[in-house]
């Protein structure tokens, strides 16, 4: 795949800067609540979001040199970051499940909620930072 | 083998395993529980409103082992490809009732336009509407759910004793008078599942919807009923109390009920600020059909003297409803005693004079078939009852657990719409 360093830095500043706009409207959303015009470009953001941190893993699977240490912290990221994913949707899950019993506080409930979704994007937008520090560690990629 | 090879291989373990899961709520999403029966039908109920997040679950999944199968893109790339279209086609497959929302609103607005004419909506107040979801679907809802307007719950409230019964119920106020929300203090009595002989209030009985009616200015009333205990069904709703058993029938059900509307006018009504001329009965399940037998045969000669003379029924709600009795569950048998049997029928009970109905119902509930309720809903428009039928496909039995979902969401939309509309 000939993917450039310059395109490289692209896709993670706009990865990075995405996942930190769905951080944002994720706590505007309590504030403005289920608006229709704002539900919906939030909506938009938070799948493009998504889509970017999956791509961002994929990419980082294909281009790190993992051989290299700084490269095989990086594609360990990845790994980790999948594994949160998991354990997210478990959580939001378990999270919006429980929100409709009265077996525990809502406290636990939302909890869950927000660790999954806001420690989903943090996570996202932690790695697309490094990427973007270490994208100027020429032995860290494989760059053609 | 050393340790990262143990460990790379229990990830590839795991992911298959949530990949095989994937495929069991695609199986159970298209065909319901009904075939495999067993455990199936009680997971059938929790598959379309947890399939969208199944799909973030199954690309994680299809990643990870993309990770761990990377070395595989350059010697065996169609391997590499094949499992990559493999996880992705499982997780697509599992966002089919997210994708089926647009032909739910579709539907549901077919319905609500021949009912209401096509104007319904913009014969609701601006003032109302903002208090109203203003969208039947958005997605950042669906994960960070329904916010949770302030209320007042009062819980285990005594309303019966006698027969080694103790009844209770749970009521959900607004906090704000209810004169400034949309439903002005209506009464919404809430009949839970069960097959009629298990179940109980609260948890199983959808506690998100009654709180969030009780936001928008109803006073909801989760009530207990007495339960068949001769009879044991393969998939009983859980949380059982034991005060509530005994050796009944549907006809002691609808007695039940009628006594707690009996003390809903004499005394309840008042102590919660509610309205007694504007009641609802909403059920789910066996539930369903005692508050679809409560409405439609409130004001029928069988029924005289068992329910509330002075409130006046405004509609019913039924969540996926049996059309009648099961024949073991009355005194007599349809046989012996046809006229019992239709007064416990929705199509008999059926006239011009009885309330509106609003229905739900999934295509894959593999305990109440979705043509079943399909007939019902055509049978009593003939008998000239108004019905919308809300249709949602992939959706199985008791799929309005979570409110946020895309199933809940459009049931919310079109529930609050409704209730405002037959005030």
């Amino acid at each position: 795949m000939r993917i450039k360093k310059k395109q490289m830095n692209n896709y993670f500043l706009i990865t990075f800067g995405l996942n930190l706009a769905t951080m944002v409207m994720g706590i505007l959303y309590f504030v403005i609540g289920p608006d229709l015009i704002f539900g919906f470009l939030f909506g938009i953001i938070l799948v493009i979001s998504w889509l970017l941190d999956i791509g961002l893993v994929l990419l980082d699977d294909f281009k790190l040199a993992k051989n290299n240490a700084t490269g095989k912290i990086l594609n360990r990221l990845g790994y980790c970051f999948v594994f949160f994913q998991i354990f997210g949707v478990f959580c939001m899950v378990g999270g919006l499940f429980l929100l409709n019993a009265d077996w525990t506080s809502a406290l636990v409930h939302y909890s869950l909620i927000f660790i999954s979704f806001f420690g989903f994007f943090l996570f996202g937008s932690i790695l697309a930072y490094l990427n973007i520090k270490k994208l100027d560690i020429p032995e860290a990629w494989n760059f053609e | 083998m050393n340790k990262l090879k143990i460990f790379k291989l229990l990830l590839v373990i795991f992911c298959i395993i949530i990949l095989v899961w994937g495929c069991l709520w695609i199986y159970l999403l298209f065909v319901g529980g009904r075939q495999l029966r067993g455990v199936m039908i009680l997971l059938e109920e929790f598959v379309a409103q947890s399939a969208t997040l199944m799909v973030g679950l199954c690309v994680s999944a299809t990643i990870l082992l993309l990770k761990l199968f990377s070395s595989k893109r350059i010697r065996h790339p169609k391997q590499y490809y094949a499992l990559a279209i493999i996880g992705f086609t499982i997780a697509g497959l599992n966002s089919m009732s997210l994708l089926a929302t647009p032909f739910t609103i579709l539907h549901a607005n077919v319905e609500f336009d021949e009912v209401f004419g096509p104007n319904w909506e913009n014969s609701i107040p601006k003032d109302v509407k903002q208090h109203f979801l203003q969208t039947p679907y958005i997605l950042p809802t669906h994960i960070l759910t329904i916010p949770e307007k302030p209320i007042l719950v009062e819980k285990d409230v005594l309303f019966y004793e006698g027969e080694n019964i103790t009844l209770y119920f749970d009521v959900y106020i607004p906090a704000r008078p209810s004169s400034e929300l949309p439903g002005n203090g209506s009464i919404i009595i809430n009949l839970h599942p069960g097959a009629w002989c298990s179940g109980g209030k609260g948890t199983w009985n959808m506690i998100s919807t009654s709180k969030y009616l009780a936001g928008q200015g109803y006073v909801v009333f989760d009530i207990e009923y007495g339960l068949i205990e001769w009879f044991h069904y393969y998939a009983a709703a859980p949380d059982t109390p034991v005060h509530v058993m005994g050796n009944f029938t549907i006809e002691d059900q609808i007695r039940h009920i009628g006594i707690f509307t009996k003390r809903l006018e004499n005394e309840f009504a008042a102590t919660y600020g509610a309205n007694l001329d504007s009641v609802y009965f909403m059920g789910r399940s066996a539930g369903a059909h005692l508050a679809g037998v409560s409405g439609l045969g409130y004001n029928e000669e069988f029924h005289n003297g068992t329910f509330s003379s002075k409130m006046k029924v405004k509609g019913i709600i039924p969540l996926y409803t049996p059309s009648a009795a099961p024949d073991a569950f009355l005194k007599e048998d349809q046989e012996t005693n046809p006229e019992l049997f239709d007064a416990y029928a929705f199509e008999k009970l059926s006239d011009p004079q009885d309330p509106p109905a609003l229905f739900f119902q999934g295509t894959s509930d593999g305990q109440v078939s979705s043509t079943s309720v399909e007939t019902l809903e055509s049978e009593m428009e003939l008998k000239g009852v108004q019905c919308c039928l809300l249709i949602f496909p992939f959706a199985g039995h008791a799929n309005d657990f979570v409110l946020s979902t895309n199933i809940g969401q459009v049931w919310v939309y079109y529930l609050e719409r409704f209730l405002y509309l037959t005030q």
